[in-house]
């Protein structure tokens, strides 16, 4: 499949901290051309470090243990350094979480733009300075020549987080990563960034990898939907798939609280696992209402090709 | 959503303006400044002429400041020592800066045993007063400009590689430098793009502090005889040659330590003024 331009294989990735902890227990997924995924999942489900392994950005004490991720067809595991840089804002890009903290408020945004572009050898300073521009405008910002001119701390939220994705664009990634890209933004300015994000992908055929722990954002702009659950994948499948008829309980648990009026709101009793012991079995049975005794034992990923979960119930409940 | 009209340089300058104990700092030092810079140029006197015939000359048109117990004039000492005394310490505030906070910047950022090495080098320099650092220095390897700013830079060089490493540990975890990561920068360049850049604010301040102090050391090297030699002015030698006939020639005591004061003075008031400004810059 020629399609595929991020491959995810059985990836581990552990923090050697006392005691060690097993962030990602053997996540694998794929990601076709302009699909855009959504991984939705609690804080601490491992969701954001699934998302810096895909950029080969774990820091120590992190590590990947095992497993493999490729960025159109680069292997990034164990890459050297040097090709790592070379697909980092050039394959594959990150757009993250707080707007106001990601530019380096000393420099220009035009010229942070520009340095991207450079650093991948886009032209020269001439063609950089119109492709900034041109970029500034395409992601929405009015009177892109002035604006490029602008230090980061003359921006709104808003406005900084539409020049983070102009920097993740500027040199067409076949990936982009945004890990919560709005939750630092309000209501308003979520929906206008989201349908920025969709028309950039209808557009340019980019794939975006959207971490949130939002499902209704997800449910706005995604294709497809992983849903994390202690360091793994419980169920994934098409994105109406999946909220029309989720199979596993913890996605079920989180519909309902993401689409359920206040009144009926409430939040899933139980935490989540420790993930620095080893699992038996299934890690949502103890927050589980269907317990049943074969969820001591680890339920396979069953389902078909488009619909996959984590569950010892086949059916649909 | 409006760009602000003021740049960042407008508005610090406008925050200098508006504390005015610090805006009178800025003015003391660079009346000192431009005094030792542009008097000698105007003041065309030999500083080191001596002139037997006319010792201790009190005062007058010829010599304001009159003359000391070799007949040279003081005024043209004075302008001409000031000279070498803070381009002295200003030089040795500068080897200071470059190396300690260069190191310090580089093991903030890299950690590991590298940082372990320079903090523990810091250790070793900061456990010996400076004043006393410098002497030994001094003291080691003779007299003279060179071995003067090297007396006076080693004993500052811990601090500057102190505050470096504690802006560069901060800065490299913001999400600025995880993001120039994620667009595939060298560390190199993150380094000097991004860490440097946000780094230097601090040390600047310091850079100040330390310059008030580097001037009293340079002079006090001079006045033990160990800093510049004569027949060249400096501060610290004129006055500790001219408390012998203190009392016959007061202005040869007082000129020198006015220039000092004033010096020490508007360093101190200069780095906290660069303090506010850099406080208030660093946020939006």
């Amino acid at each position: 499949m020629n399609d595929v331009v991020l491959e995810v294989e059985d990836l581990v990735v552990e923090f050697d901290t006392r005691p060690p902890v097993r962030a990602v227990r053997g996540v694998s997924f794929q990601v076709r051309r302009g699909e855009r995924v959504g991984i939705v999942g609690e804080s601490g489900c491992g969701k954001s470090v699934t998302a810096m392994a895909l950029l080969g950005l774990v820091d120590p004490p992190g590590r990947i243990v095992s497993g493999s991720v490729r960025v159109a067809g680069v292997e990034v595991v164990g890459a050297p350094p040097r090709e790592l840089r070379r697909l980092r804002g050039k394959e594959i890009a990150m757009v993250f979480q707080d707007p106001t903290t990601s530019l380096n408020p000393v420099f220009r945004v035009g010229r942070q733009i520009a340095d991207v572009l450079a650093y991948h050898g886009w032209g020269d300073p001439r063609t950089r300075a119109a492709r900034v521009v041109e970029l500034l405008r395409r992601v929405g910002i009015p009177d892109p020549e002035r604006r490029a001119r602008a230090y980061p701390h003359e921006l709104s939220g808003g406005m900084r987080q539409r020049v983070m994705i102009a920097m993740a664009i500027a040199n067409e990634p076949a990936i982009v990563v945004a890990d919560e890209p709005t939750t630092a933004l309000d209501v308003t300015v979520e929906a206008q960034i989201l349908l920025l994000l969709d028309e950039l992908v209808e557009r340019s055929r980019t794939a975006v990898v959207f971490i949130s722990h939002d499902l209704r954002v997800v449910s706005e702009v995604c294709d497809r939907v992983l849903v994390f659950y202690a360091g793994r994948i419980v169920e994934e499948g098409d994105l109406a798939e999946v909220f029309a008829a989720p199979r596993h309980p913890y996605t079920r648990a989180l519909l309902s609280l993401a689409f359920s009026g206040r009144e009926a709101r409430s939040s899933i009793p139980g935490a989540p696992p420790d993930l620095s012991r080893p699992l038996a079995g299934c890690p949502f049975a103890p927050r589980c209402d269907r317990r049943a005794e074969r969820c001591d034992r680890e339920p396979p990923l069953l389902g078909d090709g488009g619909h996959r979960f984590a569950c010892w119930y086949e059916e649909a409940s | 959503m409006t760009v602000a009209t003021t740049t960042r340089r407008g508005t610090a300058w406008h925050r200098l303006r508006r504390n005015r104990l610090s805006f009178a700092g800025v003015l003391v030092l660079s009346g000192v400044v431009i005094t030792v810079i542009v008097g000698p140029l105007l003041w065309r006197v030999d500083p080191i002429a001596i002139d037997l015939a006319n010792r201790l000359a009190a005062p007058s048109a010829l010599h304001p400041l009159g003359t000391d117990i070799q007949g040279r004039d003081l005024l043209a000492r004075i302008l001409h020592g000031g000279r070498v005394t803070l381009f002295v310490a200003v030089a040795s505030v500068v080897v200071a800066l470059v190396f300690g906070s260069g190191a310090g910047l580089l093991s903030g950022f890299v950690r590991g045993w590298f940082d372990t090495a320079v903090m523990r080098v810091a250790d070793v320099l900061l456990a010996f007063p400076p004043l006393l650092l410098a002497l030994v220095i001094a003291a080691a390897r003779g007299p003279g400009v060179a071995n003067t700013i090297l007396a006076v830079s080693i004993p500052a060089l811990p601090r500057f590689a102190r505050l470096m490493r504690a802006q560069s540990l901060a800065i490299r975890e913001r999400e600025y430098v995880l993001a120039a990561w994620a667009v595939g920068l060298s560390p190199l360049r993150i380094l000097f793009r991004h860490v440097l850049p946000n780094a230097v604010g601090p040390v600047t301040v310091q850079a100040s502090i330390a310059a008030g102090i580097a001037v009293l050391e340079v002079a006090g090297l001079g006045f033990l005889g160990l800093g510049v030699q004569p027949p060249s002015p400096e501060l610290g030698a004129i006055l500790v040659d001219s408390q012998t006939y203190l009392l016959q020639q007061p202005t040869a005591v007082l000129a020198p330590g006015i220039v000092i004061s004033l010096s020490i003075l508007g360093f101190n008031l200069l780095g906290d003024a660069l303090g506010d400004v850099f406080d208030v810059g660093s946020g939006s």
